[in-house]
């Protein structure tokens, strides 16, 4: 192999782009100028975005990874740049994106001096990454991003913190790269033994539930699963990550689980016969009370991760693998049964919730609007074609009742963390991974200024994200909390908000504001078939409700329809 | 719930932070650290921890969960103690004494 000398920094660029990295988002300062100089002599090869904050940086390098299956990459300096990270590489790793994030540090003669700048990026970091290096010395550069990246995208995939010292940026070393492969999954006796125990179980089935979770979009299962569900007939529910990993209008899908979830398939969890987790993690969110969770079923949990098996739930059948290679073997072995009355009760439960909470919401055109209209709306005139990336609480719930979805990966949403502030910096990543795909942000007046600055950041690139402001002056989901459960004490919950159509102004992005039901269409269409950025307020009901909800620590067989239950 | 004592083996590659992240599963479980031995083992690089805890079975196994999942850790297993006479022999065997 040729090998070259090259300064540490040139070394590091070099590895991003053997490991196919085009596109990165980061912000400069002290420590981490090398690097940056060294940038400098990549245009046309590294896309570098500069954001506004590191967590924006974080959180876009988030939604290119969830948007196009890639490992995310952000750079930030030392100290503050890093310690800005924080909240988004926890977010990464609750949501297990894959995300290569390179800090820099002080000079390595100078750690552990308090120097200028100097935060213990490493040892902040452990709880939250997958794995972690410091790279003292430029030999390392290309052994340690190649590991970087393979840890990232192998297993379950995760966050990786790379803390790059001054001195090993602008230290000579000689270049030559070799990508690093790990874990792969093979079929096994075990695995194959409890394949057929679980085709059994499921051929057997009466009630059968699937709930596919991120792991089958992450392994590339998604065509998969819609085939084993087809030849067994077997209705495949979503979790909130899990979310268009099977297209909304596929006839066996049966909606999201969870605390805001459908009701059919909240109530099939708790009548079905087997339960099948794919690629999910029956966290508190999709389970309510678990002692009460899937009371009549066996439970088949299949899952890469062997920490998340019996953790929460305890699997009757547990398989150790990934999703992909699980559904391929069940495929040849699940067997097509009727399941009439199983497939009747799915339908009741549908049409209840569409007459008792959907067509409630949706009919009323001539109060103040609810968030149902504006995400049904979006929904029609986007056609199941966006990525619609969304901010955290009602808005995010909302969407993800409300939107419809042809393709996998186009539902991108801070799951675990509920990280406000996630939805505008991920969907500029996500706008930049599929450029040729309508994204849109769907947020709060809370989430949106939570990381408003990233404006700025659409503005300088000219990112053609759509933002759909739902404005209803509330922190909503703590408000809605605080209705049910806190006897209506709205405890500094309310916003007075600035006037974002200036702001937009401001920022150089074209914007619309709506208060009546009449004006949504023409406004929608507006937005959506604009080119480039714009943002469409809706000013929507100050006090409106998310329903269905599983109350916290309640089973779902009490999920409420509406505040009188 | 009942609680005992737990012993964990682990078997971690020689990296600096590594021994954090381990007690860090420690911290995630909640679980507290009663006796805690590190020492190199015959074979370079390769490290292994001695840990002693007082918890549940299942807060234990956890914890072992959450340990075989860091990178640089090779296996780590929980032991009673009584099970550790008959494993002994063979940790010691591995490790390198220097007197």
């Amino acid at each position: 192999m040729e090998k070259r000398e090259v300064k540490g920094a040139e070394a590091l660029l070099l590895s991003l782009l053997e490991e196919g990295v085009d596109t990165l988002f980061g912000y400069p300062g002290g420590a981490i100028m090398p690097l940056y100089d060294e940038l400098y002599n990549f245009e046309g090869r590294l896309n570098h975005i500069l954001v506004r904050h590191e967590q924006g940086a974080v959180h876009a390098a988030e939604g290119y990874a969830r948007a196009t299956g890639k490992v995310g990459v952000c750079f930030a300096t030392a100290g503050p740049g890093a310690t800005n990270m924080v909240t988004g590489i926890t977010d990464a790793m609750m949501d297990s994106t894959p995300l290569v994030c390179i800090t820099a540090q002080v000079t390595a003669d100078m750690l552990g001096k308090d120097f200028f700048q100097e935060a213990d990026t490493i040892s902040i970091t452990i709880p939250i990454t997958k794995w972690s290096y410091q790279i003292t010395k430029a030999s390392e550069v290309m052994s340690v991003i190649a590991k970087a990246f393979a840890v990232a995208r192998s297993g379950r995939p995760g966050p990786v913190l790379i803390s790059f010292t001054k001195n090993a940026q602008t230290e000579l070393t000689e270049y030559s790269y070799s990508k690093q492969k790990r874990h792969t999954y093979h079929k096994t006796h075990t695995i194959e033994e409890a394949i057929r125990s679980a085709a059994e179980m499921i051929n057997s089935s009466e009630r059968p539930l699937i709930v596919a979770g991120q792991g089958v979009i992450q392994s590339g299962a998604e065509s998969l699963l819609a085939s084993v569900a087809e030849r067994g007939n077997l209705p495949v529910a979503t979790t909130l990550l899990g979310i268009s990993s099977i297209p909304s209008d596929h006839p066996l899908f049966a909606g999201n689980v969870g605390m805001h979830g459908n009701l059919a398939p909240n109530l099939m969890t708790q009548e079905c016969d087997l339960l099948i987790g794919i690629g999910m993690r029956f966290s508190d969110r999709v389970t309510g009370d678990t002692k009460l969770y899937a009371p009549k079923a066996k439970v088949i949990h299949i899952e890469l991760d062997k920490a998340e098996i019996n953790k929460n739930i305890k699997a009757d059948l547990p398989i150790h693998t990934d999703a992909k290679l699980a559904l391929e073997m069940l495929s040849e072995r699940v067997i097509y049964r009727d399941r009439v009355s199983w497939f009747e009760f799915a339908d009741r439960c549908r049409k209840r919730e569409e007459v008792e909470v959907v067509e409630k919401l949706l009919s009323d055109t001539d109060g103040e609007l609810s968030m149902a209209q504006v995400i049904d709306k979006v929904a029609a005139a986007g056609k199941g074609e966006a990525v619609i990336v969304t901010d955290v609480g009602q808005n995010q719930m909302m969407a993800a009742r409300y939107s419809k979805f042809k393709h996998s990966r186009s539902m991108i949403t801070s799951g675990g963390l509920g990280t406000m502030g996630f939805g505008l910096p991920a969907a500029i990543g996500a706008k930049l991974g599929v450029p040729h795909k309508e994204v849109v942000a769907v947020t709060g007046d809370g989430g949106l200024q939570m990381s408003i600055q990233e404006l700025g950041t659409i503005m300088q690139s000219d990112i053609g994200v759509k933002i759909l402001l739902l404005n209803n002056s509330y922190l909503g989901m703590v408000r809605q909390w605080q209705e049910l459960f806190f006897k209506h004490r709205y405890s500094f919950t309310e916003m007075v908000n600035p006037d974002f159509h200036k702001i937009a102004e401001a920022y150089k992005i074209p914007s619309a504001k709506v208060t009546h039901y009449d004006e949504l269409d023409s406004a929608i269409s507006l937005m959506m078939s604009h080119k480039g950025p714009y943002l469409l307020e809706v000013v929507v009901r100050n006090e409106e409700n998310v329903f269905p909800m599983v109350p916290p620590g309640a089973s779902l067989s009490n999920l409420i329809l509406d505040e009188k239950q | 719930m009942e609680t005992k004592e737990f012993i964990v083996i682990v078997y971690a590659y020689n990296q600096i932070g590594v021994l954090n992240r381990i007690t860090n599963a420690y911290i995630k479980g909640n679980v507290n650290i009663e006796k805690l031995n590190v020492a190199e083992t015959s074979e370079q690089g390769i490290s292994l921890a001695v840990i002693s805890a007082v918890t549940s079975e299942e807060a234990i196994r956890r914890v072992v969960n959450l340990l075989n999942n860091i990178i640089d850790v090779i296996e780590a297993r929980f032991y009673e103690p009584e099970d550790m006479l008959y494993k002994e022999l063979g940790i010691y065997r591995n490790l390198k004494i220097t007197v």
